[in-house]
């Protein structure tokens, strides 16, 4: 049993990629919060004043010893 | 063909112009930083699985040497950054555990069967390539699964977070990531045969390059460069579209995670490089004259292994605390122990991959698959 020899080109593929990461953004910007442009925060995080975030990859959870 | 390239240029311009329009200036500079990643990861065909592959298989490790520069570069600057700022930025310093150590053992397994990472998955699957388009949407899913199942693993057995600058002072952790980094090398470039030794300019522009968009990543995100966060949010936030109450999850109940999950992905720095890196690569890929040919035909098995494997990959880098990018790239080059067990974990795991690898991507037709564009 073999998959279809008639698989997308790469163009084809990529294509869907974006369409759909356009797709997600969209999606996003109907179901979240309103952005609101006069709070957003400044272009450089270093020399802002502000408190790093806590959402990154290596952050860690509740239980995780500090 | 120019105007193509005109077109892909005003495209990603736009983009970036778009998003800082709407979420403001520091989302518009971290889409650009994204479009770079994605540019020099595809264009100058720079990764993280393959060069770990052809350091086993075939002695050659001129690329793995070219992301212990990119490592060491980004460290040069990260640590003198996070020492003078350390409220507004903070590094990619995570606990080691042995959910940490298993994630990252069996993330290295699932690399080389979907022919890349973390960040080679996105770039494949923004150059068209089959089995990084496969890969990518249960990668986000298994991403989201691992935020719910992040604490259990945690609760199996975790140290305190150690960094080496607390280690060993700011200067003396600087000094011991790059000795380390500078050991690794001297291991792989005992392993490699002799003409496989120095990178190539191409991967040593393409190091030079990551390590200046990692230094910008962390000056405008306040936060190191990463991947699997952002997935894990697309998931949670499609999760929650579908009907799931995330309130009872510890994860997305907790005040940062519950904060990204209200707010728009247009303000969450790991999802706007995440989205600027897959712009970036798809440029980079429609930019050339031409178009690599499809990844061979798989049987129908080998499909369903790689839609396992993306699955694997991404529960085991939530659960990791970071793929090849947030673990590995930044753990190192911010001083976090995590990172440095993450790699050797991953590179253990990486070796068994390797091996799986001819027995799960089975070809449907002779001759075999064909390798089109090298694993990242």
């Amino acid at each position: 049993m073999t998959a279809s020899a008639a698989r997308p080109g790469r163009s084809a593929v990529a294509a869907a990629i974006i369409a759909l990461t356009a797709a997600l953004v969209a999606f996003d910007l109907a179901t979240s919060e309103p952005i609101n442009p006069y709070a957003a925060p400044p272009p450089l995080a270093f020399g802002s004043g502000e408190a790093a975030g806590t959402a990154h990859c290596a952050a860690p959870t509740a239980k995780a010893p500090e | 063909m120019r105007s193509t390239r005109t077109g892909l240029v005003l495209f990603g311009l736009a983009l970036a112009a778009f998003v800082g329009y709407l979420a403001g200036p520091r989302s518009g500079l971290l889409v650009l930083i994204g479009l770079g990643f994605g540019l020099v990861l595809e264009g100058l065909r720079f990764g993280f699985a393959g060069p770990w592959r052809v350091l086993v298989t075939e002695r050659d490790g001129r690329a793995l040497i070219a992301q212990l520069l990119a490592i060491g570069l980004a460290a040069l600057a990260a640590f003198p950054l996070l020492a003078a700022a350390p409220g507004e930025l903070v590094g990619a310093h995570g606990p080691v555990g042995i959910g940490m150590i298993l994630g990252a053992f069996v993330f290295g397994i699932c690399m080389q069967l979907v022919l890349g990472c973390g960040s080679g998955t996105l770039v494949n699957a923004a150059s068209g390539n089959l089995v990084g388009a496969t890969a990518l949407v249960t990668f986000i899913l298994g991403s989201f699964l691992g935020t719910l199942h992040l604490d259990w693993w945690t609760g199996l057995g975790s140290l305190p977070v150690i960094t080496l600058q607390g280690v060993f002072g700011n200067s003396g952790g600087l000094l011991v990531t790059l000795g380390g980094l500078a050991l690794v090398g001297a291991l792989v470039l005992s392993r490699a045969e002799p003409g496989k030794r120095r990178p190539v300019p191409r991967l040593l522009l393409a190091a030079v390059l990551l390590g200046i968009l990692a230094t910008l990543n962390l000056l405008v995100a306040g936060q190191p460069w990463g991947i699997v966060y952002g997935l894990g949010l697309w998931g949670a936030k499609l999760a929650e579209a579908g009907g799931a109450d995330l309130g009872t999850s510890t994860f997305w109940s907790s005040p940062g995670h519950a904060e990204r999950l209200t707010e728009s992905i247009l303000l969450d720095p790991t999802s706007l490089t995440n989205i600027g890196l897959i712009v970036g690569a798809f440029i980079a890929m429609r930019w050339r004259s031409v178009v690599s040919p499809q990844v061979g035909a798989l049987r129908w098995q080998s499909w369903a292994a790689v839609a396992a494997a993306g699955l694997v990959l991404g529960y085991t880098a939530r659960i990791a605390f970071g793929c090849n990018v947030g673990a590995y790239f930044s753990g190192i080059a911010t001083g976090s122990l995590h990172g440095w067990v993450w790699f050797a974990a991953a590179f253990a795991g990486s070796a068994l991959g390797i091996r799986l690898r001819p027995v799960l991507l089975r070809p449907s037709i002779q001759p075999p698959l064909v390798r089109a564009g090298a694993a990242r």
